[in-house]
């Protein structure tokens, strides 16, 4: 099968966790799942549904029981292709202390290039051009221990990009972080995949996080349920509460406006949106 | 038991270059029964703050005091102290470390004097409370999902019963629904006369939760208010890179495009009213 070089696949994806003795946790119980180049993915779902096992098979973490994973044309069983795929699929987690390795931010950076051989001078540019497109060019020198939650998720941020990967898988980046880091690292990888074209997959339970993305992915219990672009899987409400997930914070709002009779958008779910649509109803009226 | 910091300050690393200051003069009283939300932004010094509550840092300078007595002085148990000061920590993988789920939640409890009927009573009783599943109690904590792990942490807490519990961010990684759950049981704990301290960094949470906010802001307590007080100051919430919660934001920005509307609200109910009052329609009645 000649895949197609420009996406990540998950085809008949099947994994299981083995617990000792014959037991075992199915973790991903057939995926399929098709993010095009350029793409912003949100995956969202409950706790133990099979976000991360399945971003773990983008990055050759996990290899898949049965079924397949291509990430950018190349089947994640071939051996031979490992250090390409993980160098294409970086990925940050949630802890931003154990991220950081080094005791200078761009050394930090530093670290995937050199492992991967290339020259000390095109190091340098690499570092220079990943430190400045997460906005941390200004701190490279400074001591990783000393940043912020969001500072220290740029700095992983920047780690990958300094690989020169078509993809960033992000396993909820944001959950450790103040709102203000939140807002940081959502605004650094919104610009990644908007101005540079890399591909997005982020991990959340932040559903208002979930807007950004171009579409969005629901799984329950290892398997996708649901998806298409976020207002319109934010209009299932009932759905998504019936499996533990929710809409964003102002999706009550809205609702409750509806319910006393104030027809706003139900799929204005964001400041801007709802402000724009109660200005208008107001003029209207 | 009411909790009493004086003038707290805590150096970490003191005299070396990486010399670190976390808290600066820091003072206030927690009364019993009370539910106090602690926020601030990354590094302001929560964590800081709260691992000296139950003895785990020690001042710098400054005393800590539970019950009227610094938790310094000879003779007082920093092991009995622990028992009654229940602390969760910000990271669930750095509070586990039994080998099965039972196992972790019960090595709380079993230090306490109880029959092993009873442990095993209160595990299940606290895995119930947080959500886990019981199929989940015989597995390795390692062998979980980060959400369960995290229950798993808040569970080997609460069946300590404690008689003050202090979260650091309990409901980060949680979905939901497991978020909701957490803080309604948390809330009901707190109704049955627990004194809770909660760090988070969901300001949707503490505003409809927390009767009183502690701000910290580069290891200085920088206010100390219900949460409608701290909330309808949001230049200054804004300045110290929080984020007031977006009902909030939402009224300030409908001010500036001319609606009369007051900005000093807290939760959906109270916005909802605004919201139909400047349009002039009545408000629903509340079931
Ligand atoms: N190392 C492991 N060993 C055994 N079972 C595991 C392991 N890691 C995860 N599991 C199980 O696999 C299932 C899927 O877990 P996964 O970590 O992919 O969930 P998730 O959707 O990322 O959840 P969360 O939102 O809590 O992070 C769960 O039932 C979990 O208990
Ligand atoms: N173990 C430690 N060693 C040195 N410095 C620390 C340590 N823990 C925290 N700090 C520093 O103390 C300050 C407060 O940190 P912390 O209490 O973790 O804040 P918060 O919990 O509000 O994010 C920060 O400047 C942080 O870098
Ligand atoms: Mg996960
Ligand atoms: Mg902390």
């Amino acid at each position: 099968m000649a895949e197609d070089t420009g996406t990540i696949e998950a085809r008949g994806l099947y994994h299981r966790y083995e617990l000792g003795d014959k037991e075992y946790v199915t973790a991903l119980a057939g995926v399929d799942a098709k993010v095009s180049r350029g793409e912003f993915l949100a995956i969202i779902g409950p706790n133990g549904s099979g976000k991360s096992t399945l971003a773990k098979h983008f990055n050759v973490l996990l290899l898949p029981e049965s079924g397949d994973v291509w990430v950018f044309g190349m089947n994640t069983k071939d051996e031979k292709l490992t250090w390409e795929i993980r160098r294409n699929a970086g990925m940050v987690f949630q802890n931003p202390d154990n991220q950081i390795v080094a005791t200078v931010v761009e050394e930090d950076v530093a670290f995937g290039p050199e492992n991967l051989g290339v020259e000390p001078a095109a190091i340098r540019q690499r570092v220079d051009e990943a430190l400045t497109s997460v906005d941390m060019a200004h701190m490279r020198r400074h001591a990783p221990h000393l940043l912020s939650g969001g500072q220290k998720q740029r700095v992983a941020i920047a780690g990958v990009l300094a690989m020169r990967p078509g993809c960033i898988v992000l396993d909820e980046p944001t959950a450790m972080l103040d709102p203000r880091g939140r807002e940081e690292v959502m605004k650094t990888v919104l610009d990644l995949n908007k101005k540079h074209g890399i591909t997005i997959i982020h991990i959340t339970h932040y559903m208002d996080e979930a807007l950004y993305a171009d579409r969005v992915l629901v799984m329950d219990q290892g398997r996708v349920i649901m998806e298409g672009p976020p207002r319109e899987v934010f209009l299932e409400k009932e759905k998504l509460v019936s499996l533990g997930l929710d809409v964003p914070p102002l999706g009550r709002l809205s609702e409750a406006l509806g319910r006393a009779g104030v027809s706003v958008r139900p799929d204005a779910l964001s400041v801007e949106e709802l402000v724009e649509e109660l200005c208008r109803l107001k003029s209207g009226a | 038991m009411p909790i009493e910091v004086r003038s707290l300050t805590h150096i970490y690393h003191r005299g070396s270059t990486s010399e670190a200051v976390a808290l600066k003069d820091v003072s206030f009283r927690i009364d019993n029964g009370e539910f106090v939300g602690l926020i601030g932004p990354t590094g302001s010094g929560k964590s800081t703050l709260i691992q000296h509550l139950n003895g785990l840092l020690k001042p710098t300078s400054g005393e800590v005091l539970v019950d009227g007595q610094n938790i310094w002085d000879k003779g007082m148990s920093l092991r009995k102290l622990r028992q009654r000061v229940g602390l969760v920590f910000q990271y669930a993988e750095q509070q586990v470390f039994e080998e099965t789920v039972r196992q972790d939640i019960a090595f709380g409890p079993r230090n306490l004097g109880l029959s092993e009927r009873e442990v095993m009573e209160r595990v299940e009783e606290a895995a119930r409370m947080v959500g886990l599943p019981a199929d989940l109690l015989d597995r390795s904590p390692f062998e979980l999902s980060g959400g369960q792990l995290r229950r798993v942490a808040i569970a080997g807490v609460a069946a300590m019963k404690p008689e003050v519990l202090i979260l650091d961010e309990p409901a980060a990684g949680l979905d939901p629904r497991g978020r909701d759950g957490i803080l309604s049981r948390i809330q009901e704990m707190h109704r049955g006369g627990m004194t809770v301290i909660l760090v988070s960094h969901n300001m949707e949470d503490v505003a409809r939760l927390c009767g009183r906010l502690l701000v910290l802001n580069k290891g200085e307590l920088v206010a100390d208010g219900t949460p409608r007080e701290v909330f309808s100051r949001n230049e200054f919430v804004k300045k110290i890179g929080l984020r007031a919660p977006d009902v909030v934001n939402l009224m300030e920005k409908l001010r500036e495009r001319g609606w009369n509307v007051r900005t000093d609200i807290v939760n959906v109910d109270e916005a909802l009213k605004e919201i139909l009052r400047e349009l002039g329609k009545e408000a629903p009645v509340l079931s």
